[in-house]
């Protein structure tokens, strides 16, 4: 090498060690003094794959057409296949591999799903949910029964009233057509819930950080939580014991300071809720994981002794009575009164309108969005949704939430200049169809997206229009 | 310019060290922060990228100062040094282990481990999910030892990283818990080296499992483990541990029972998910020990520990005789909140869970509570803190030549170190304050009707009042004491003496407390309380007099005196339930003729039986005494237990169930045709059973014909003497002593198909006893017993004594005759470190199928002895499960011959073993050393 060359290269080396000693000095500096500048861009850059992913589950989740779905889903899953259980992804992963599987199950593919789950077991050898999925899709092949409901027993065992482990045995009850021991199952998990341990936090969004747990010391159905707030607290939050499914009847909260006593109703004024239901008169908690209700508290500048009191009425909970709509239940129901005991026929009424009561319901009568419909559920075992509609309509499309279900319709009722038409929805003509099939039953849901169409016969503005179904 | 000219000619000089240390930082610190911050979560750490760079630097420039500075752990003052811990790992397993951080780290790898005696081999892995276990070059380990191969008496133990600042954190909470009489782990500061190399200061922690119970005297029992959290996460359910006893590991199991049973667990769950009340608190006293749960809640308050919470770090231990649930301490992670640079408020309650909910409304367990603050403060307090001074001192030492610091900045962790002692100083001298010297409020009113009204606030319970009168009291009255709860008033009957009149005043047992609410603070995962009063009124029925004059509280460490009011308000209990002990009509009874007996019965009280008594007990009827029983029969009106028919299935048992049974006697009894009982919470499984209670004479009694279940007679947790009684025919062992102290005195043991004598964990002294046809041993001498067997006669049984398992057993003066072996020790569980000892002197033994035999881990001696026979070389070493090993005989004869006199004739020297024995034993050896060998003087 010409010496020239060395010099140069000697040169360039002397020039990089200095610009390297400079950037090492800007980095101490932006250390020692830019710490906050550095924690920005360190959460920007530590939290981009993750929400980045979050992002691409939520647009692959909400594609209408099940194919498009599948095929999104199945991308990012393949994209997520490196990740494992204790990474950042791994939620995402999880979430991904759930959300796929619910696509192969939707489209009968049980194989494919089982695959999955079995998948999803690999990744976390404790995701009950996994386990109980697999073992329901075990239960619907013969050779696999005995071990899939063995395996949902023992699931059952250890989280007796957790939603998705109950409704997948009674899903594979009823599969295995075993009606009366999937309501069974049912009620079984409707006592487990309990209603010993509530909790009390402060602090919105950190909430679940500064949770505290209040024991019930209510008794004879009563509930009477005691506790403690300092005056720096405006509101709290009450959270219901986990998957307890019960409506508190006549909820107050009585506030002691020094010389004064305030009541407050907990139904009036609610504050923001999850998994709870709130009403004039009581509010009812649907068996989600994660129940509670905000409550507004009057400024004070005493540490204030509180009381929470209210009655219980158990209930069935909504958030695993989906199930009771299952076709099997409804042709077991449909039975003659001498082959199930009335308590039964009660108790899967309770279910179903558990499942159906606020239920919404889509009203399409031409172009444009769907006109909604919550449905009511009545004390003589029937259920209604009630449409004021005051429109021209020549046809009417129905939609429904969810997926296979039977829906125990008998009489849609349409007012229309003073007269009512009713139609048998289990008998009418219908001009077009999507998953939905008539059946004596009612109307049985079979896939995505659930539809049908049929003619309005009133030929008149159409006033109201009035679905009838029994429990 | 020429210097220009020649700083930049030479400025590599300095530049290129600089580079490449900066270059060494950047790749550090960007590698370490891609795996614990952008791919993994480093929770609990708050780790960052500015944190770690700075961590790096302070590394690195320690890494400079460790290679320039002299110096290393031998430079540390002896009494200051921490205990060393080899490991050794060939480079192709510590790659297999590291290859894929941190699922790699879970697998078990080969490694040798520096014991004693030298290596041996043991298999590693790392343990832990969170970053901090295997996210830094020094990773937290588990190591696991072959079941022949124990160290220190462990199979499996943990060196885990510790957290520091926390320092410690474990060990000094471990040592708290332990001087409060709580079961935990074995823990200890060491330093660790990984082929020679120092790692730095790892914590040394046992693995949960059996032998830690036995370790702590504690019987073989469930162990079970609510852990929620991280990788043992339920996903599908709450992760709440009190939701379901399934969520819950089981760690060692009791073999009586199925062994996936949890019906303790599930009770207790099932308990927590109902309202409290009265009755609820009443079955949760008979399922909880509250005396320890309150030595527990003592250790919670005192090591500032919020780690037992609704999902994690529960280790609960079930008694299956003394049927109860016991807290065992894991994971304390004691101060954690206190060890920083800045100080922080003490936690004056710490309920970060249901159950403490539950516990800090039950009266007992706050009385228990504050016993053992009491006993803390009053004994260990100035020990402990001695310990934590001790150990900074260590811990300053070990941590500057730790080469693996995190944090790295050294000046920050000596810090820390520096202010623990006084850290903890304040926060013991906060809780001794608030617990045991506030005299809170507590005022007395009087009503109409004989009622004394006590209002009572504060933490600090009261267990008597004084209420003093203005004249001599005549006679006691009748009290009762009455709280109003939400549904109703709760009304106690305090009996004579619990009330009891002595001149002027009328002493009251009276268990009272304020009532605390939970109280929200931003950080209160600790569970704040807030005071509320509660109100007791003190019924005098039927009184007529005048109102005190005074009322005096006993409470905490002295007697006050409360003020009185004109009025006082009636609190409703809300908060507070058990406050006043549930006393139970402890009337004596009375039995004499003939008593029958159906079903199972409890006797709550004092029970006198009067000589001739039949006790006549049908088809599976058992008799539980809870209270002290006198049974005092003759030898010609002997009391006896016998079957209500003749040719009906057998009875149950007979038990002295608790420490209320302590001081019974029994004489002249005679049981026969019983069997055992067993129930999902309670097992019997003797004829006779003395559980937990404490100087019970039987004495002149006679037990046979037992059925179905093993034993005649089952000791535990008991101090029992037998004085000349007979045991024969037992379907397995005679007596089966566990984790007992017994003295057996001129008795038979007969016929039994297994032992004479079982001990486990038994201090025994055998004095003048016979044992004849025994099927397996005379004395079966098992896991940590020590035993004096004196003038005894074996003859015929399948082995005259046997000793396992880290067992010692002396035999004076005996013979052993016709026996299918003399005597035998090995080691029979691997739990234990070692084998047995058995030395037997001046003794005969002859016409015997085989002398004494010992295998490796044990020794035999037959010293100055009269033998007949000759000592194997080598024998077949029988299992339990069957197999068998071919053993070199460890046993040896000392002075041994075939005369009749001893050979020395000075008094030999008690051994220093013995003394853990009961007082009789060093008598018993003085008294019965003789001229002539064997059992005659």
């Amino acid at each position: 090498m010409r010496r020239k060359t060395v010099k140069a290269l000697a040169t360039l080396g002397r020039a990089t060690a200095l610009t390297i000693c400079v950037a090492a000095g800007a980095t101490a500096l932006l250390w020692s003094q830019g710490a906050a500048v550095l924690r920005d861009w360190d959460r920007d850059a530590s939290d981009r794959p993750l929400s980045a992913a979050r992002a691409r589950l939520a647009v692959a989740a909400s594609h209408v057409d099940a194919g498009a779905r599948r095929l999104a889903l199945a991308q990012l899953h393949n994209d997520l296949r490196d990740i494992r259980s204790m990474e950042r992804l791994a939620p995402v992963a999880v979430q991904c591999r759930e959300h796929l599987a619910n696509c192969f199950e939707l489209a009968f593919d049980h194989d494919a799903a089982a695959g999955l789950w079995r998948e999803a077991i690999d990744f976390d050898a404790n995701d009950l949910h996994a386990m109980a999925r697999l073992a329901e899709l075990q239960c619907r092949r013969p050779d696999t029964t005995a071990a899939g409901l063995q395996s949902l027993t023992q699931l059952i065992a250890m989280a007796p009233n957790a939603p998705c482990i109950v409704q997948s045995l009674v899903r594979a009850l009823l599969a295995l057509g075993r009606p009366e021991h999937a309501l069974l199952a049912l009620q079984a998990s409707r006592a487990s819930a309990t209603v010993g341990t509530f909790v009390i936090a402060v602090g919105g969004e950190a909430a679940t950080v500064s949770a505290m747990p209040c024991s019930n010391v209510g008794t004879n159905g009563a509930l009477r939580l005691v506790f403690a707030l300092p005056p720096t607290v405006h509101s709290l939050r009450l959270g219901w014991p986990v998957f307890a499914a019960f409506r508190l009847q006549t909820p107050l909260l009585r506030l002691s300071v020094p010389n004064e006593d305030i009541v407050v109703s907990l139904c009036e004024r609610p504050g923001t809720m999850n998994g709870v239901v709130v009403d004039p008169d009581g509010i009812e908690a649907l068996g989600h994981a994660a129940a509670w209700l905000n409550i507004s508290l009057p400024a004070r500048t005493d540490t204030m002794q509180c009381v929470i009191t209210a009655g219980i009425v158990p209930r069935p909970s909504p958030a695993m009575a989906m199930t009771a709509l299952d076709p099997v239940f409804a042709a077991w129901a449909a039975q003659p009164d001498a082959a199930i005991d009335v308590a039964s026929r009660q108790q899967l009424a309770e279910w179903r309108a558990a499942a159906l009561r606020g239920m919404r319901l889509g009203l399409r009568l031409g172009q444009g969005d769907a006109l909604m419909a919550r449905i009511e559920c009545h004390p003589d075992n029937t259920f209604s949704a009630t449409w004021m509609i005051e429109r021209d309509a020549s046809e009417l499309q129905f939609e429904w939430p969810g997926e296979r279900a039977c829906h125990p319709w008998r009489t849609i009722e349409l007012v229309a200049a003073g007269r009512t038409v009713t139609l048998d929805p289990r008998t009418v003509s219908l001009l077009a169809t999507h998953a939905v099939q008539q059946s004596p039953l009612g109307l049985i849901v079979t896939g995505e997206s659930p539809s049908v169409r049929i003619a309005c016969p009133t030929g008149d503005r159409l006033t109201s229009l009035t679905v009838r179904g029994i429990l | 310019m020429k210097v220009l000219r020649s700083a930049w000619r030479w400025s590599w000089v300095v530049t290129l060290p600089l580079v490449v240390l900066f270059t060494a930082w950047v790749l550090a610190t960007g590698r370490q922060w891609r795996t614990l911050v952008r791919d993994f979560t480093a929770s609990p750490l708050a780790l960052d990228l500015h944190g770690i760079g700075v961590d790096h630097a302070h590394q690195a420039w320690r890494d400079l100062l460790g290679r320039v500075r002299p110096g290393d752990l031998s430079d540390v003052p002896v009494p200051a040094q921490l205990r060393s811990i080899q490991l050794f790992i060939s480079d192709q397993e510590q790659a297999k282990l590291d290859r894929d951080l941190p699922y790699s780290g879970f697998q078990w790898h080969k490694a040798m481990l520096t014991y004693a005696d030298g290596l041996h081999e043991v298999e590693l892995r790392y343990r832990g999910d969170a970053a901090v276990h295997w996210g830094f070059e020094k990773k937290s380990m588990r190591i696991r030892t072959a079941t022949t191969d124990l160290f220190a008496g462990m199979r499996q133990f943990n060196l885990v990283v510790p957290k520091f600042p926390l320092l410690g954190d474990n060990y000094l909470a471990y040592r708290l818990a332990r001087s409060l009489g709580l079961i935990t782990p074995r823990c200890e500061l060491v330093n660790v080296f990984r082929n020679g190399h120092l790692l730095g200061v790892y914590e040394f922690t046992e693995q949960l499992e059996e032998g830690t119970l036995r370790t702590h005297d504690r019987m073989p029992g469930d162990l079970y483990a609510g852990e929620l959290q991280g990788r043992d996460a339920r996903r599908g359910t709450c992760n709440q541990v009190f939701e379901s006893p399934w969520l819950w590991e089981k760690l060692a199991a009791n073999n009586h029972y199925d062994l996936e049973s949890r019906v303790p667990l599930e009770q207790l769950c099932a308990l927590l998910a109902e309202p409290q009340s009265e009755a609820a608190h009443a079955r949760l006293a008979e399922l909880l020990d509250l005396d320890v749960w309150g030595r527990f809640g003592a250790f919670e308050l005192l090591a500032q520990t919020r780690a037992f919470d609704e999902s994690r770090n529960w280790r609960l231990y079930w008694d299956p005789w003394r049927r109860k649930l016991e807290p065992v301490v894991q994971d304390p992670a004691g101060w954690s909140a206190h060890l920083g640079e800045t100080e922080v408020e003490v936690d004056l309650d710490v309920a970060p869970s249901r159950l403490h909910a539950w516990l800090l409304a039950n009266g007992q367990y706050l009385v228990a509570r504050h016993h053992a603050l009491t006993e803390f403060f009053d004994g260990s307090n100035e020990a402990f803190l001695a310990e934590v001074e001790t150990t900074a001192e260590k811990l300053g030492y070990a941590l500057h030549h730790d080469p693996n610091l995190r944090p790295a900045n050294e000046a920050f962790v000596q810090a820390a170190v520096r202010r623990l002692p006084e850290r903890l100083r304040r926060v013991l001298a906060a809780i001794r304050g608030e617990h045991l010297e506030t005299m809170a409020d507590v005022a007395w009113a009087w009503l109409p009707d004989g009622v004394v009204r006590v209002q009572i606030n504060g933490r600090c319970p009261i267990e008597r009042v004084s209420l003093t009168f203005a004249q001599r009291l005549a006679s006691t009255p009748r009290v009762q004491v009455s709280v109003q709860h939400a549904d109703g008033p709760h009304v106690v009957e305090v009996p004579y003496p619990a009330a009891l009149a002595t001149g002027t005043s009328l002493m009251i047992a009276f268990g009272g407390c304020g009532q605390s609410a939970p109280l929200w603070s931003p950080n209160c995962s600790t569970g704040a309380r807030h005071c509320l009063p509660a109100t007791f009124d003190i019924r005098l029925v039927d009184w007529v007099g005048e109102a005190p004059v005074a009322v005096f509280p006993s409470r905490g460490r002295g007697v006050g005196r409360a003020a009185q009011r004109e009025s006082l308000p009636m609190h409703v209990h809300d908060l507070l339930f058990a406050a006043q002990r549930s006393w139970r009509s402890l009337a004596d009874e009375q039995w004499s003729g003939e008593v029958l007996i159906d079903g199972v019965r409890d006797v709550h009280g004092e029970v006198e039986i009067a000589a001739g008594t039949i006790v006549r007990l049908g088809p599976k009827a058992s008799l539980l005494f809870h209270g002290r029983v006198t049974a005092r029969g003759t030898a010609s009106q002997p009391i006896r237990f016998i079957p209500k028919t003749k040719d009906q299935d057998p009875w149950g048992t007979v038990a002295l169930d608790g420490p209320g049974c302590s001081e019974s006697v029994l004489q002249h009894c005679e049981f026969a045709g019983g069997s055992g009982y067993k129930v999902p919470l309670a097992e019997y499984c003797s004829m006779v059973s003395l559980h937990g209670c404490r100087e019970v004479l039987v004495q002149d009694c006679r037990f046979h014909e037992n059925h179905q279940y093993d034993d005649l007679v089952h000791v535990v947790y008991a101090d029992v003497v037998f004085d000349r009684v007979v045991l024969a025919g037992a379907r397995a062992d005679a007596l089966d002593c566990d984790i007992s102290t017994v003295v057996i005195r001129d008795s038979s043991f007969l016929r039994s198909a297994n032992d004479g004598v079982d001990l486990m964990t038994s201090r025994a002294v055998i004095e003048n006893c016979r044992f004849e046809g025994n099927g397996d041993k005379g004395v079966s001498i098992g896991e940590g017993s020590v035993l004096l067997a004196v003038r005894c006669l074996f003859d015929g049984c399948g082995k005259a004594l046997e000793a396992k398992d880290g067992s010692i057993a002396h035999a004076l003066h005996c013979e052993v005759r016709r026996c299918g072996k003399a005597a035998n020790a090995y080691k029979k569980n691997w739990r234990y470190d070692a084998g047995g000892e058995l030395w037997l002197q001046r003794c005969v033994v002859e016409a015997n199928g085989a002398l004494p035999t010992a295998d490796t881990w044990s020794r035999v001696e037959v010293s100055d002895s009269r033998v007949v026979g000759e000592l194997l070389a080598e024998y077949e070493q029988e299992y339990v499960d069957g197999t068998s090993t071919r053993m070199r005989n460890t046993a040896r004869l000392v002075d041994c011959d075939a005369e009749a006199p001893t050979r020395r004739r000075d008094a030999l020297p008690f051994p220093a073993v013995l003394q853990a024995l009961p007082a009789g034993a060093l008598q018993a050896w003085q008294q019965t050393q003789g001229q002539s060998r064997g059992v005659s003087r």
